[in-house]
């Protein structure tokens, strides 16, 4: 390791009463990373993300900010911003004395805080609101206030709660890559929070997919998504067809299971060193549907016709019930296949992920 | 026999009317007639022993006598004043407490709640006349401070000014704890959070967030103590030295000791303008800005 890691998590552990919240999680974030703490509800993220803040104090473990131990570190000392869930716009105040209130705290001379507000606001394009108060305001602009809020002082890390959670789909869409245009130019660290898998995947560098207070896998999307490491990462992160199998070879990288669901051996590419009984991941669009085409034979029990894509939900002779995506490239794709059509599903050896079981 | 109650829509037209009408008709019967009876005796002739039935005339001598006397400025100022006073003092008090309760845990809130409102359960009268036992010569409190070697000729605190402060604050405490309480327990609490993750301490989220949002229970408290500690009768008149000169204690003496009542009722109106006017004005200021928020936001 080079450059130190710019937030350093060691085997911290938050209880509160008798509820572990987060059960020792060790974690390392860079500079200029775009970090998504990943998970469904009571899995820990939000604890984790308010003990980077100061709100909570780890009972275990230690966090280390830009090489300082933030033991004892009051929020109001950190060199963290967080852009809250609710926003948490101070109501009585104009968005630009929200904006500027970070600053006055540091008692900054007045000039200086009105250019650094007006940049702000410039930034996330409500120069013309500045007088506005918060509640005269829609929610996408006080989501921009807030973000602005968070982001004038500099930090050396902006904490996001659910950044987007308040936002309706076609602007939260289109927020998600405002927020990582945003994040590039001013190249300060995000650590984002979110139940939202496709929040993480579009946002993130790398994401964490934590899990009753423990972190389950860390990793770029792509790796969540190609390689996850467990039934749980699988499952969680988009859909997932998973089979129980039992490897009986291994040769040049790769293993044969044997797996009844699928119709026997097969074979899997991978460098993973699995022994025994597995679980067998494949995802649903790593399969090749077709009417003549070779593969396991299957009848296909119901279509659900998404517009870009279909979802085929096809029993296979062997008794397994499988998911297969197929783009509908072609205006004649849908409806080419329907309900009831008898199918051939194939795969090919790289596609399947095997896991220890 | 049951017959089936049907109400057709002119019933429920008239089951409206009458549910709208009957707080109105309350208002008409126990506060627009006898304000009216008080408004008339005010301008009718004032003699020796004007009692009623006064007989109603178009004069101004019962309101020229207020100014010409300086007995009664002075005992509208005086009341003003120990009424704002008891009230600062009383939002001193009350604006701890009701911060402690509001973030108490939550199960706490109800219990403590009830505390600040169980004195009400005893009537008034008992309670004040229960301070004079505390407060006189050989009351409680000097019986304390000659025990205890603290001070040895203690001077009796009843009769001065500061008994009526005592008696207000403690009396009417609850009306200032339970606006304050309102205000500050629907507050946000991550606007707190927010304020520190921005560099406030806790003293300065204190003055720059809590305080600026209580702003409308704080003024609701000083009001509702205000308003009454202003025309207060029993306070000044059981707790109060014979000289403190309080409106309440004028009105009194108007009616029952002079039996004046022209003027008493005169003392009275002049009474409710310096209390209503100003309550209007500020009244109308916060409905303006208000309009003016909301004016903007189109």
């Amino acid at each position: 390791m080079t450059t130190p890691p710019l937030i350093r998590i060691e085997r911290v552990v938050k209880r509160f009463g008798d509820v572990l919240a987060v059960a020792g999680v060790d974690l390392d974030i860079a500079r200029g990373e775009l970090f998504a703490l990943l998970g469904g509800s009571g899995s820990g993220k939000t604890t984790l993300l308010r003990m980077l803040a100061g709100f909570d104090m780890p009972t275990e473990g230690r966090i280390v900010i830009d090489g300082a131990d933030m033991a004892g570190v009051p929020p109001y000392a950190r060199p963290v911003n967080m852009m809250f869930q609710s926003y948490a716009l101070f109501p009585h105040m104009s968005v630009a004395r929200n904006v500027a209130y970070g600053l006055e705290r540091e008692g900054l001379p007045r000039s200086e805080i009105t250019d650094r507000v007006d940049q702000a606001l410039e930034l996330v394009q409500l120069g013309a609101q500045a007088n506005r108060r918060p509640h005269q305001l829609s929610g996408g602009q006080r989501q921009r206030v807030a973000l602005a809020r968070a982001i004038v002082k500099r930090p050396k890390v902006l904490l996001l709660d659910e950044p987007l959670a308040a936002l309706d789909r076609k602007l939260r869409e289109r927020t998600q890559l405002e927020l990582v245009e945003l994040q590039r130019r001013l190249g300060i660290a995000f650590v984002m929070v979110t139940h939202d898998q496709d929040e993480a995947m579009t946002m993130a560098t790398r994401i964490a997919v934590m899990d009753h207070g423990r972190i389950v896998q860390v990793g770029t999307p792509a790796e969540i998504y190609e390689q996850p490491n467990s039934r749980f990462v699988a499952d969680f992160i988009g859909l997932a067809n998973i089979f129980e199998g039992e490897v009986t070879a291994r040769a040049d990288g790769v293993l044969r299971i044997a797996c009844p669901a699928l119709g026997g051996e097969i074979h899997a590419v991978t460098s993973t060193s699995a022994a025994g009984p597995v679980a067998i991941v494949i995802r649903p669009e790593k399969f090749a549907l077709g009417k003549d085409a070779g593969g396991l034979p299957g009848t296909v029990r119901n279509v659900v016709y998404l517009g870009d894509e279909s979802v085929f939900h096809v029993a296979l002779k062997t008794g397994a019930e499988i998911q297969v995506t197929r783009m509908n490239a072609d205006r004649r794709d849908a409806g080419a296949i329907n309900r009831g059509d008898a199918v051939r599903v194939a795969w090919s050896a790289d596609s399947v992920v095997v896991m220890p079981r | 026999m049951n017959l089936p109650l049907r109400i057709g829509p002119q019933g429920q037209l008239w089951g409206r009317r009458l549910v709208i009408a009957l707080p109105y008709v309350w208002l008409l019967l126990f506060f627009a007639a006898p304000f009216a009876i008080v408004a008339a005796i005010s301008i009718s002739e004032t003699t020796l022993d004007t009692v009623p039935p006064v007989t109603p005339a178009l004069s101004s001598t019962a309101y020229a006598l207020l100014f010409e006397d300086a007995l009664y400025p002075a005992a509208y100022l005086n009341s003003v004043r120990i009424a704002a006073i008891a009230t600062a003092i009383t939002l001193l008090i009350g604006y701890p407490m009701a911060y402690a309760i509001a973030r108490a845990p939550a199960g706490w809130h109800g219990p403590l709640l009830m505390a600040v409102i169980l004195p009400f359960w005893t009537s008034f009268l008992i309670r004040i006349y229960a301070w004079i036992g505390i407060l006189s010569e050989n009351g409680l409190l000097n019986q304390v401070l000659r025990g205890t070697g603290l001070v040895e000729n203690p001077g009796s605190l009843l009769g001065t000014e500061w008994a009526i402060y005592l008696g207000i604050c403690y009396a009417y405490l609850p009306f200032m704890v339970l606006p304050l309480y309102a205000a500050l327990e629907k507050m946000d609490l991550s606007l707190l959070e927010a304020a520190a993750d921005l560099g406030a301490r806790p003293w300065r989220a204190f003055l720059t967030i809590t305080l600026p949002l209580s702003v409308p229970g704080i003024l609701g408290g000083c009001l509702l103590v205000f308003i009454p500690a202003v025309g207060e009768f029993v306070i000044p008149d059981l707790l109060g030295g014979t000289e403190t000169l309080m409106i309440g204690k004028v009105l009194w003496d108007e009616f029952f000791l002079n039996s004046d009542w022209p003027v008493a009722s005169a003392v009275a109106m002049l009474m409710l303008v310096i209390l209503v006017v100003p309550i209007v004005f500020f009244q109308r200021a916060r409905a303006r800005e208000l309009t003016k928020d909301q004016g903007a936001a189109g």
